[in-house]
Parts: C-alpha cells; sequence; structure tokens
C-alpha cells in the first residue's frame, strides 16, 4: 500500500545483534516524533533459528510488521538471513549485506548445502545490494561485538536522521564502558 | 513521558498503575515477559505460581481479600486454570480479578492453535482486547475498573500480535484504589452455603445483560466512521491490518469483545451498505453478530486458521480493494537455493547427550522397540528431525500418564518398551499426580527425568526445583530426588547425562525393571539461568576416520571440517565458538580422535 511508513527490516541469527539494532531505529524515529512499531518473535530465537525484527515508523503505522514487498531496506546481519528476505524488498528497495555466514546444523553436518555466491543471486535478481565484511571490520577495531553497530552506521546513510541523532541513541543504548569504541564503529560503517 | 514498549511490558506497567498488589503466573510463549516486567515493580507482590491452576488459586485468594490481582498464562495454561477460574465468575470478586491470557496464534511455540475467546462465553465474564502497546497498558486499568464495578473477573486477552510487538505508551502514575477488607463470614465466596449455584448462576446471566448495556456505551467500542460502502467490524491486530490495508472504510472497533456491544453492531450495520466481520481463528464475533440477524461476510474472505497479516488480507480482500481503487504491491516467491534454519537443542545441551544414550540402548536391544511419549519444553523439539526421539507431546506433564495409558493398549507391551520424557519444571507443574498415579496403579514404564535445573524453553525461568523464586528470594529447593521416593518409586537412578556409559547403563537398568522405574539425568542447561562456556574440545584431524558417530549427536558445534579421510569419508571439526565444552562427544568417538587440548 502506498502512504509515508518506512518500513526497515534487519534480519539475522540469535545473538547477532539483531535486537539493539531494531532498538535504535525504534527509538531515533519516535525521538524525532514518528509513530513507531516494532516486531520480532519471541522464543525459538534463542534456539539458532533466524531473527527477522520489523522496524515501521511514519506518521501513524498501523500494522507491526511488514508485508512482502513493502521493505525500504533489509539489513541483513548473515547471508542465508539476506537471500531469504529479500523477497520482502520493494522493488527499488535496498539490502545492505553484511558478508557473514553461520552455517546452519544441517549444513554443518553434511544434510543441507549453503546457498553459493549469494550476492550474486540477489544481483541477478534485481536487487540493488550494498556488501558490508562488519566482522572483519570489527575484528581490526578489537572487538567482535560492534559489528551490529558498524552495521547501524551503514543504515544510517539510508536513513533521514542526523550523525549527531544516531550518537545520542547509541549512547544511551549501550553501556558507559562501551560507548567510544560503538561509537567509533558507526562512524566506521557510516563512512562506507 | 513516552516509552516504547513491548505489549507484555505495557501490560504489566498496566499493572502497575492500576494499583496492583498481587500478580502470579506461569511462564509460557507469548505471554511470559508480562510476569518478568511486573516484578520490577514496587508495590506489586509477583510470584511464578507452579502451574496455572495454582496460580489462579493463588489468584482468587488474593482478590477476595480486597485487592487487585492479575494472573498470567499463556492459551494452553487457561486450559490447566479453567477449574477454579469457572467458580470465581459465579461468586463474583472482592478486590479487582483480572486474567491476562495470551494466545499463540500461528503455534509459534506450542502444540496447539487455540482460541481463548471461547472461554468469555463459557465463563460469562467481560473481555477485552488490545490492539497495540498503549491499549494493553490502558486496558489493564479499564479491567479492573470494570471488575470491581460490575462484580466479575475480567478476561483480557491478546495475541502473538500484540504480546510481542512494540509501540509508543504514553506512561501514568500509579493509583493505588483498594485496602485489604475480608470478611470471613461473607455468604458470597460459599456456594452451597451461602449462596446455592443456582442462584448464583442466575445473578451472573443478571451481571450479563447489565455489561451488554455497558459495552454499547463503553469507549473502547468506537465508530470510525469513513465510506459507507464497507463497513467493518474487527478487534485486536486484525484492526491495525485493515486500517493500513483500507483506511478509508467504515470502521467498528470492539475492544470489549463480550458480550457484544448488541444495539452499537445494529446502529453500525444500518448505516453501511455491507458489513464484514474481520477476525482471527474462530468465527466468534461473526456467529454472534450473525446470530443477531444482521447480514454479514467473514469466514470465507478470511483463513480460519494461523495468524492474519496485511500480506494475507490484501490477497483475500482483493475485490474489496480494487474496488477502492488500490493497487496491491508485487509479492515475489522466495529466491532460489534457500534453506531453511530449523530451531535446535543448542551445543552441549543435556537433552542431546540423554537421547543419544536413549539411542544407543535402542541399537542394543532390537528385539524391543523403545517408545517414547514426550512432554513440554525444549526436548519437544526432539519430536522432529534430525532426532524423532518422541512419539507425542501434547500437553504439561502428560507424557507419564500417555506412556502409562498406552501400556494397558498394547497386549503384553507387543515388544515394545514404554518411556516418558520429562524436564523438572514440567514434573514439577504436572507431572507429579501423573507419577503418583502411574505408582497407584502399579504402570510398567520408564521415566527419563531431565533435571536442566531451569525452565529453559521459555527462557531460563526459575522454578521450586531450583528454590529461586520470580523476584530471586533463594530458599530450599524442593528435592525431586525425595519427591519421587516419597511416592514410592523403588527403581531410581540417578546419573550425569554428561557421563555417557552410566547413563546408557542407567537406562538400560531401568528398563529391565518390571514397574516405575525412573532415570533421573541431572544436568544444567548450557544456556540458562546463566550461559555455561568451558574450554572448547577439538578433533585431532588425523585420527578422524569420518565414521560421522559424533554428528549423530547433533550437536550444533560438530561440523564438517572440509577435509576427507584415505577412503574418501568426510572429517568432523569442532567450532570453537560454539563448543560449550561438556566432553559428550570425546566419549562418543570410537578412535580417540575427540579431546580438550
Amino acid at each position: 500500500m502506498e502512504n509515508s511508513t518506512k518500513n526497515i527490516l534487519i534480519v539475522g541469527v540469535g545473538g547477532q545483534g539483531v535486537i539493539l539494532a531494531s532498538n535504535a531505529v525504534s527509538e531515533i524515529a519516535m525521538a524525532k516524533g514518528f509513530d513507531v512499531k516494532k516486531n520480532e518473535s519471541h522464543g525459538q530465537s534463542q534456539r539458532g533459528g533466524t531473527v527477522p525484527s520489523h522496524v515501521r515508523y511514519g506518521q501513524k503505522v498501523y500494522a507491526p510488521v511488514i508485508a512482502r514487498g513493502e521493505a525500504d531496506i533489509v539489513l541483513a546481519f548473515e547471508e542465508l538471513e539476506g537471500l531469504r528476505f529479500a523477497n520482502f524488498l520493494k522493488p527499488n528497495g535496498k539490502m545492505i549485506l553484511n558478508r557473514q555466514r553461520i552455517y546452519p546444523p544441517r549444513v554443518s553436518s553434511g544434510m543441507d548445502t549453503y546457498p553459493e555466491d549469494i550476492p550474486k543471486t540477489l544481483r541477478d535478481h534485481g536487487i540493488d545490494v550494498v556488501e558490508v565484511d562488519a566482522l572483519q571490520m570489527a575484528d581490526k577495531m578489537g572487538n567482535a561485538l560492534v559489528v551490529s553497530t558498524i552495521l547501524l552506521g551503514v543504515l544510517s546513510k539510508y536513513l533521514e536522521f542526523s550523525s549527531e541523532e544516531w550518537k545520542e541513541v547509541i549512547g544511551q543504548l549501550v553501556p558507559e564502558k562501551h560507548r567510544s569504541v560503538n561509537l567509533d564503529a558507526f562512524e566506521a560503517g557510516r563512512a562506507i | 513521558m513516552k516509552e516504547i514498549m513491548l505489549g507484555n511490558n505495557a501490560i504489566a506497567r498496566g499493572a502497575y498503575e492500576a494499583g496492583t498488589k498481587v500478580a502470579v503466573g506461569y511462564p509460557g510463549t507469548p505471554s511470559t515477559e508480562i510476569m518478568q516486567a511486573v516484578r520490577q515493580y514496587e508495590g506489586i507482590y509477583s510470584e511464578w505460581s507452579v502451574n496455572e491452576k495454582v496460580a489462579m488459586d493463588v489468584a482468587i485468594g488474593a482478590c477476595l481479600g480486597g485487592i487487585r490481582t492479575m494472573v498470567v498464562m499463556k492459551h494452553a495454561g487457561l486450559n490447566v486454570a479453567s477449574d477454579p477460574f469457572y467458580p470465581i465468575s459465579f461468586m463474583g470478586v472482592n478486590g479487582g480479578l483480572v486474567l491476562v491470557c495470551s494466545d499463540d496464534v500461528g503455534a509459534v511455540s506450542s502444540p496447539t492453535e487455540q482460541d481463548t475467546r471461547i472461554y468469555a462465553k463459557l465463563f460469562h465474564i467481560p473481555m477485552l482486547e488490545p490492539s497495540d502497546s498503549q491499549e494493553a497498558k490502558d486496558f489493564v486499568a479499564l479491567a479492573f475498573d470494570i471488575s470491581e464495578r460490575f462484580d466479575t473477573p475480567v478476561f483480557l486477552r491478546t495475541t502473538n500480535g500484540v504480546s510481542h510487538s512494540m509501540g509508543i505508551v504514553a506512561l501514568g502514575d500509579r493509583v493505588e484504589k483498594r485496602q485489604p477488607v475480608f470478611d470471613k463470614s461473607s455468604p458470597k465466596f460459599r456456594p452451597q452455603g451461602g449462596v446455592h449455584p443456582t442462584v448464583m448462576h442466575q445473578n451472573v446471566h443478571d451481571r450479563l445483560k447489565r455489561l451488554e448495556d455497558y459495552a454499547n456505551e463503553a469507549e473502547v467500542n468506537r465508530i470510525e466512521w469513513g465510506d459507507r460502502r464497507i463497513g467493518i467490524i474487527t478487534s485486536g491486530t486484525p484492526y491495525q491490518y485493515l486500517k493500513e490495508l483500507l483506511p478509508e472504510a467504515s470502521f467498528l472497533k470492539l475492544g470489549l469483545t463480550y458480550p457484544l456491544a448488541g444495539a452499537l453492531i445494529r446502529h453500525f450495520a444500518d448505516q453501511v451498505e455491507e458489513v464484514l466481520v474481520i477476525e482471527e481463528l474462530e468465527p466468534f464475533l461473526e456467529e454472534q453478530i450473525s446470530a443477531m440477524g444482521i447480514p454479514v461476510k467473514g469466514s470465507e474472505l478470511r483463513p480460519a486458521v494461523g495468524a492474519l497479516s496485511v500480506e494475507i488480507l490484501s490477497e483475500r480482500l482483493k475485490d474489496l480493494l480494487t474496488k477502492f481503487g488500490k493497487s496491491l504491491p508485487e509479492r515475489r516467491p522466495p529466491l532460489p537455493g534457500l534453506i531453511i534454519r530449523f530451531p535446535t537443542l543448542c551445543a552441549g545441551c543435556p537433552h542431546l547427550a540423554v537421547y543419544y544414550a536413549v539411542r544407543a540402548v535402542q541399537k542394543k536391544n532390537k528385539d524391543r522397540e523403545i517408545v517414547i511419549m514426550g512432554d513440554i519444553g525444549c526436548y519437544s523439539l526432539g519430536i522432529a528431525a534430525p532426532h524423532n526421539m518422541l512419539s507425542c507431546a501434547f500437553a504439561m506433564g502428560s507424557g507419564i500418564s500417555a506412556a502409562h495409558g498406552l501400556s494397558h493398549a498394547l497386549p503384553e507391551n507387543a515388544g515394545k518398551t514404554i518411556l516418558a520424557y520429562i524436564g523438572d519444571s514440567t514434573f514439577l507443574h504436572a507431572g507429579m499426580p501423573a507419577l503418583l498415579n502411574a505408582m497407584y496403579n502399579q504402570s510398567d514404564i520408564t521415566v527419563i527425568l531431565a533435571d536442566n535445573r531451569t525452565t529453559a524453553m521459555t527462557g531460563g525461568q526459575e522454578h521450586a526445583g531450583t528454590g529461586v523464586t520470580l523476584t530471586g528470594d533463594v530458599h530450599g529447593p524442593a528435592r525431586i530426588p525425595d519427591i519421587i521416593a516419597s511416592l514410592g518409586v523403588r527403581d531410581i537412578h540417578q546419573v550425569d547425562p554428561y557421563d555417557y556409559k552410566a547413563t546408557r547403563k542407567a537406562i538400560e537398568a531401568a528398563i529391565d525393571f518390571k514397574g516405575v522405574s525412573i532415570v533421573m539425568a541431572t544436568g544444567a542447561c548450557r544456556m540458562f539461568p546463566a550461559k555455561i562456556k568451558e574450554e572448547p574440545f577439538r578433533v585431532v584431524s588425523e585420527r578422524c576416520t569420518g565414521c560421522g558417530m559424533c554428528l549423530s549427536i547433533y550437536c550444533p558445534a560438530l561440523i564438517l571440517s572440509g577435509e576427507k579421510t584415505g577412503k574418501g569419508k568426510p572429517k568432523v571439526k569442532i567450532d570453537p565458538f560454539i563448543c560449550v565444552g561438556c566432553s559428550f562427544c570425546s566419549q562418543v568417538c570410537p578412535a580417540d580422535a575427540i579431546g580438550s587440548r
């Protein structure tokens, strides 16, 4: 449906920091006066399952879940999850793809095959892909835990909020002792 | 002050603001977070009760004491709690009593999908259904007001769509309206003693009539006039989906969905050309509105199972949407090459070890087929591939009795060895009477009691067996081995599930025993209440023969290394980030290829 609501779908695997990222988007949108709805599945996420987190903001938001074909941006923390939710994008939507692969147990034990060259598959289907290797960037910064904030930095380039506004929200969401490394990570992501 | 809140957290906030003094519940998706949020508020006594029936009884006692009380559970829990809930509807309340029940629509984490709205009719009680987090909070205070004004328990019903979605909530202050008062001689709460149940029943019917009058005036039932060619009657999250799809339509949004606002519904239906009733699961509203003689469409335009969504409704209501000039976005199929990421038992999970030991015993005893009647918990994942361990798992504490029943259905057990598999929290919830019954009636079954020291499936809640309460008080835990022994079980094998040989031997001995035997496998969950991660193990690649024994544990830490043996068999390695160092695979490996260094 045509409306002014912005639909951001953040996907990954339990433990990757998907929820931190979607919380940051929700908080910044509320701080800027938008109505916000957010939804993620609970219960199974801690069992190695897929974690999709839907964030929607606009003047007035009704449904808490993004419908297939209506996402402005899919931010994928993991390649297979990016492939899984690619069809949620609008025709002119954008995929931010973290080049990280987390093998499901059925792949690790040889029962399934992890799809090859996911970025190519996405592009072959006409999807506008921004690739990021956030894990490598995080390792270089000496802290593998800032992957989420790096990806948030990349996402921030495509949303209407200023760098200062983002940093304020991130500062509120992460504990004091991790604040400066997270702000650096955000800058690094935004600089891509 | 505004905050983005999960629907469940908003309900907890609502309980706080409404002056709730006692809140009780039992964990269950999608309701669990409510009690976990309630415990953080000052001025509310909160507890995990041992099961939902007990929680309901505790709540009723507190309500009779004159204070505002909330009781929280999931849909399956309401079935358990329904026995005491029925009479409290007859008796009426002293302080307000609100039942919050969350339905797992779509069976995300349940063996069933159930529409608990039908209980409102059965119990003759008013029901409120919020559509978002703000309403979830506001409706708690309203529920208490209705409860005290109409002398009735009130049902606040949510689904995953509200409980597990977040929205902006305007916070208010706490208002305490009630002080404890208890008149021990009041006839009101003494069915058969003070007032005859049939008189109470009549009162309940009279109460419903007054509630229907109230429903016609209640602000939570509101008409939003739009294009009068179509009038949509709806509630809960379906309201949100329809407002998104067709905001131009006229809406009658029902917040109070039982008893129905008859006059308001007639007034609305009279002024629109066509009436649609759109709801999730059973045609609860639709049947009642049709019975009022109002022609409606509903069931034929929606699926009768699973959660609705904007996407589903946009397909089903395509003709209507086209009539209003709406163009639907293209719904593209999934991209090629996708594989499913199934939820799994975690690396080092004690259930993986016990399941492996059971399979080993089965391999050694081919003459008899081991059948396992399962129960509710993480181990329920064992009902699916690749484990395929459980023949059924349907309700809390039911596996033991189902095993006992099955043992009587099969002549001489038909070459089968019948096991029940149950966890600690589930055993303490409803497994104890089942075991007592099996003992009393001289059953011949083996119970595997896998005690992982927490309620793992719902995220690691404490329970009576850990001795830690919802609010973190620590006291002497209920001792499960003593409970089992006191019920008269003679053949008890206590093992560490990570000791492979001991577990296997214990299972073998237990199934040989004539009568009720128990293998109690005690090993702490590796995820909850705190992560347990020891030094990871590793595979010495030169020694790996590619036999695949360790892979059949189905531990997520064991993965193919990409190397092959001389005979071309794939070798295994251990993912050090995932491995928690439980050592089980090193005991299973016949080539001694797995070690801790």
